[in-house]
């Protein structure tokens, strides 16, 4: 059952458990969360109108599918409500997890496409969110109605139908000849049939599960469920929208979307600060408007933001010498003192602080930085001197949750959940801080993938290996989901220095050997994370390279795993590295490859 | 320690606490009456609030011995002075009889201290973690104290049947919220509340129950509280 | 907050008008009472009928509680706050004054027994005959083995046993005029008697001993 627009989503999502919770109460609602920044975000808005409720609830923490069976198996007969967030739109839920019948499955993913057997498995599995109906396969061409029938039944029919009931065994006697043909005919014409109509839907269901996108960012559409039943305050609308640019900054969606969805929210800003007391210190707003596309340029110096932001890095190249000449000649040309651009920008003078954005807008169009700018970014701000580019925030709680290796993803969704959970600007700057520790760690491995030639290229595919013993002082630290903001940015400096047509339409496999936790000495898994061209990235993002991946492996018959809710991210173990990077090399250069 | 605050201390057993301090600072190779014991009180005074540190039955009967050899001198002496005619020394032996009943009195004294201290972190364990003695802590306790442990729980028990089971340890805090969020630091397994409902408390999942029920998962560290 | 909720119940989480009223008239009670319990250096006499009582109201309630339980929730719950709050205040007094027998256990136990009468219930009577027994077992039978035979281990223990710090301040506020309050009678501080008249809703620090049997009789209230 699919529920699109609010409304269904307060009626038979919200209303519903809280029925449930009402007549029973013993009634316990099991939500699983999954360790992103928009599943963060979404799950603290719901447990906010839990909270206001007194819907009881149990929240577990997934990152991967083999996790939410786990959390489900010892609840398995008591649960009747299973509310799944940003995980469970790509596997069959109600037959993998098996719960017990009364069971009510509510997948709330970003994620597309969602797997048939959830669309089609009526009031059980409820999935909420707007889902194209021209796109979904029509419900007889992936699934049979016809039960086979034996043989002998059917002869048995077919003679009651020629008439005569006494005589059937004469009868069946003297039909032996003609009606036997005809049986086996007809037999043989229903097996075509089924024969082509398999070969049939497994072509839908290829072309159906081809490619991975995002739409939506959960944590907004518990936001529109929030505005529906009039709980919604600023601090669940600062959520959303945490929720919402995570997914722009994960390049999860195109910035275009951004743009739109950006704009659709400006009535729900302005109705939700405009009373907000302006003379209060401690005052916590949200604004909406131009600012520098620069990644923590308000926390960091001008210098370090823009050799850390993936878009500024890549044109000036700042891993090499010359790319900081010219970053310093640009700054020069702006107007900027160099004693002005080695400080950090809270202490920088207060006039340079307000003319930035014009002077940068000046030198974007000279230097030919269209995107220098962004048209809108939200800010938040706690009275007068702090305030936050929201994307900054996103990026900051990413790290929160990816950047160390040592605790585990649910302390660091649980330290997520704190950190948001006051108007404290100073937790804020924590998570901002290990923002842009992490982006240091992924600048420092960029440098060294172009030093030490990491970026192996070919004209259909490019990978880079990131060996963790062998590099000289540029490991990779953190979770494996790190590797995703990483891939991309490696792809784009690689792209933008190559300046060449078909580079970016080219796909890029990043591979990391990671350090085997300390518990788990023997842990020799291999990470793979694979993006689709560049130029595909910034478009539409459709994201092929899942079903590349299981292709490679089944040529060589190695055992793949998917490691995350993602299809495109798969690790293996280390002695198979080698064959199944010949294999994905082999698949992209043939010419025809079902992939592109 | 509480209920030997009270009387004041006499002139003489003053001067042999400080003269006892004096010696052990600077001579602590002569043998002074009551060392053993006040190594008894230091050891208890050194644990931590709310810990019990395990019972020091050597010290104690070396206490112990110490009192009888003290009593057996005094005996000696009492009957040196009924035999003795001689009136002259008796003033001495009456002052070492005197100087010895003391150090005894204060042996008596830090032994009942050290007993009374540690049965009162033992009631306190009894008010904070229920009526079973976890391992850790059954092994630091002698005998006699785990009699008095079962027997102060039986009281405490019958006690509160009479108030038509009101349990006293659990409504140790003013109630804020009737449902309180907390988040499981350990693996505990099923846990069945009041109600009857069954949950899974597992590492690192979060949930919401009512307080009456965490409250005593909360003292043992299982459970945390959290903040919405 | 106390007695709104219970006022307007329905039918069928009310018991009945008179009960109703006096519930409320029993929390005032018990909220003074408490209050002194906390306040006062010694143990006050028991008032083990208002408790029995509030302990009914309570079963009463809590099974109204539990049948209405599907129609409405946030009624229920309000309820089950309130008898939370209840359960805590009763608790919590009770608490007070079992952890006064047990620091002067000694001294109440040397009281006659009309005294005891007075002060403890039955209940707290038993606890502490039984707990002094016990102690006092334990902190003998630590020790009375090692010892020469018949050395009495706890006599100078028991000789000057802890006693409540009847000299101590408390604030003090009256429910009503009193006439006739003692200050300093028997301090060895040098300063004469002094006889002072306390107005009403009026708030003074004391020693206790000056208000003692006002405040046993319930005139006033400790701060």
């Amino acid at each position: 059952m699919i529920l699109d627009n609010p409304k269904d989503l307060s009626q038979n999502f919200y209303s519903y458990l809280l029925n449930k919770s009402r007549s029973n109460r013993e009634h316990r609602v099991l939500i699983l969360c999954a360790t992103d920044v928009d599943a963060v975000c979404a799950v603290k808005i719901l447990l906010h109108l839990f909270n206001c409720d007194y819907i009881l609830y149990s929240l577990t923490i997934c990152s991967n599918f083999t996790d939410c069976i786990k959390a489900v198996k010892p609840v398995r007969e008591t649960v009747r409500s299973i509310v799944m967030i940003n995980c469970g739109a790509a596997e069959d839920v109600y037959g993998r997890l098996k719960a017990n019948k009364d069971a009510r499955y509510f997948i709330l993913d970003s994620r597309l496409p969602v797997h048939l057997h959830n669309l089609y498995s009526g009031k059980a599995v409820r999935v909420l969110r707007k889902v194209d109906a021209s796109e979904i396969p029509a419900f007889d061409s992936v699934f049979s109605q016809e039960e086979d029938e034996p043989p002998k039944k059917r002869a048995r029919t077919d003679s009651s139908v020629n008439g005569d009931d006494d005589d059937t065994m004469s009868q069946s006697s003297e039909m032996s000849g003609s009606s036997q043909v005809e049986n086996i005919r007809e037999r043989r014409e229903k097996e075509r049939k089924k024969a082509e109509w398999e070969v049939n839907r497994k072509i839908i269901e290829s072309n159906y599960y081809k490619n991975v996108s995002y739409e939506d960012s959960s944590a907004m559409k518990m936001f529109e469920l929030a505005h529906l039943i009039s709980k919604d305050d600023h601090n669940l609308f600062f959520w959303a929208i945490i929720g919402l640019c995570d997914m722009f900054v994960q390049r999860k969606i195109s910035s275009s979307e951004f743009v739109k969805k950006s704009i659709a929210l400006q009535g729900h800003v302005i109705r939700l600060t405009h009373n907000v007391d302006v003379e209060n210190r401690q005052a916590f707003r949200i604004t909406y408007g131009q600012d520098l596309a620069l990644r923590f340029y308000r926390q960091w110096t001008i210098f370090d933001s823009m050799c850390s932001t993936p878009y500024t890095a890549s044109i000036f190249r700042t891993w090499e010498t010359k790319g900081h000449q010219k970053l310093h000649e640009l700054l020069a040309d702006m107007g900027f003192p160099l004693s002005q651009c080695k400080q950090t920008f809270s202490a920088m003078d207060y006039e340079i602080k307000e003319n930035m954005v014009e002077w940068f807008k000046e030198q974007a169009a000279q230097w030919n930085l269209p995107d220098l700018i962004s048209s809108g970014t939200f800010l938040a701000s706690y009275g007068f001197n702090q305030k936050f580019q929201i994307n900054d925030i996103a990026l900051g709680l990413h790290a929160c949750l990816t950047l160390s290796d040592t605790s585990s993803p649910e302390e660091n969704v649980h330290e997520a959940l704190e950190i948001l959970s006051k108007e404290d600007f100073k937790r804020i700057e924590y998570a901002l801080r290990l923002g842009r520790d992490q982006l240091s760690i992924f600048r420092n491995i960029v440098q060294s993938a172009f030093e030490e030639r990491l970026f192996v290229g070919m004209n259909t595919y490019l990978q880079v290996c990131l060996d963790n013993i062998s590099s000289t002082g540029n490991k990779f630290t953190g979770r494996p989901e790190a590797l995703i903001p990483l891939a991309l940015f490696l792809q784009q400096t690689y792209v933008v220095r190559a300046r060449g047509n078909k580079v970016s339409k080219v796909p890029f496999v990043l591979v990391a050997e990671l350090q085997p936790p300390s518990d788990d000495p023997d842990n020799d898994w291999v990470y793979f994370v694979g993006l689709p061209g560049h130029d595909n990235i910034n478009s539409g993002v459709t994201n092929f390279m899942g079903r590349a991946f299981r292709e490679a492996a089944g040529r060589v018959k190695i055992d793949i795993e998917q490691w995350s809710f993602d299809e495109y991210t798969i690790r293996t173990r280390k002695k198979n590295k080698i064959t199944f990077l010949d294999a994905l090399i082999l698949i992209f250069s043939l010419p025809s490859s079902g992939a592109v | 320690m509480r209920a030997l605050i009270g009387p004041k201390e006499n002139q003489a057993s003053q001067v042999y606490y400080r003269t006892l301090w004096w010696t052990d600072v600077q001579r602590p190779s002569l043998k002074m009456y009551g060392r053993r014991a006040t190594d008894l009180i230091r050891g208890l005074d050194r644990a931590a609030e709310n810990s019990i540190p395990p019972y020091n039955g050597e010290t104690v009967r070396a206490v112990c011995e110490e009192i009888k050899d003290i009593f057996e001198a005094n005996q000696q002496d009492t009957g040196r002075l009924q035999s003795q005619a001689d009136t002259s020394s008796h003033q001495n032996i009456l002052h070492s009889i005197h100087f010895r009943h003391i150090a005894m009195e204060r042996n008596k004294r830090c032994l009942v201290a050290y007993h009374y201290n540690r049965a009162e972190r033992l009631r306190s364990i009894r008010w904070n973690l229920g009526g079973i003695i976890p391992r850790e802590i059954r092994s630091t306790l002698s005998e006699k104290e785990v009699e008095w442990f079962n027997s102060y729980n039986t009281e405490l028990t019958n006690y509160m049947m009479e108030l038509d089971g009101l349990n006293l340890t659990v409504h140790q805090r003013p109630p804020k919220e009737h449902f309180i969020h907390v988040r499981v630091l350990l693996d505990y397994g099923d846990y069945e509340t009041e109600d009857g409902e069954t949950i899974h408390l597992k590492k690192y999942t979060r949930h919401v129950l009512p307080r009456t029920e965490c409250e005593h998962l909360i003292r043992q560290g299982v459970l945390e509280h959290v903040h919405v | 907050m106390d007695g709104n909720d219970l006022e307007t119940q329905p039918e069928d989480l009310n018991t009945s008008n008179t009960s109703e009223t006096t519930t409320m008239q029993l929390l005032a009670e018990l909220k003074d009472i408490w209050r002194n319990e906390r306040f006062a250096p010694e143990l006050l006499p028991h008032h083990v009928d208002l408790v029995d009582c509030l302990l009914e109201q309570v079963r009463v309630m809590e099974g109204n509680v539990g049948k209405a339980r599907g129609k409405e929730p946030y009624r229920c719950h309000v309820h089950k706050m309130e008898l939370n709050r209840i359960r805590f205040m009763l608790s919590n007094y009770l608490r007070c004054r079992l952890e006064k027998l047990e620091l002067f256990t000694t001294h109440y136990r040397q009281l006659s027994a009309e005294q005891q009468e007075h002060f403890l219930s039955p209940a707290e009577l038993t606890f502490l005959n039984n707990f002094a027994d016990k102690t006092d077992e334990l902190l003998t039978n630590s020790v009375a083995p090692y010892l020469p035979t018949g050395m009495p281990v706890l006599d100078a223990w028991k000789k000057n046993p802890a006693r409540p710090k009847l000299d101590s301040f408390v604030f003090v506020q009256p429910k009503e005029v009193l006439e006739g309050v003692i200050l300093d009678a028997g301090t060895q501080d040098g300063r004469e008697e002094e006889i002072v008249t306390l107005e009403e809703g009026g708030q003074y620090l004391l020693r206790y001993s000056s208000v003692r049997e006002h405040v046993m009789a319930n005139r006033v209230l400790l701060m």
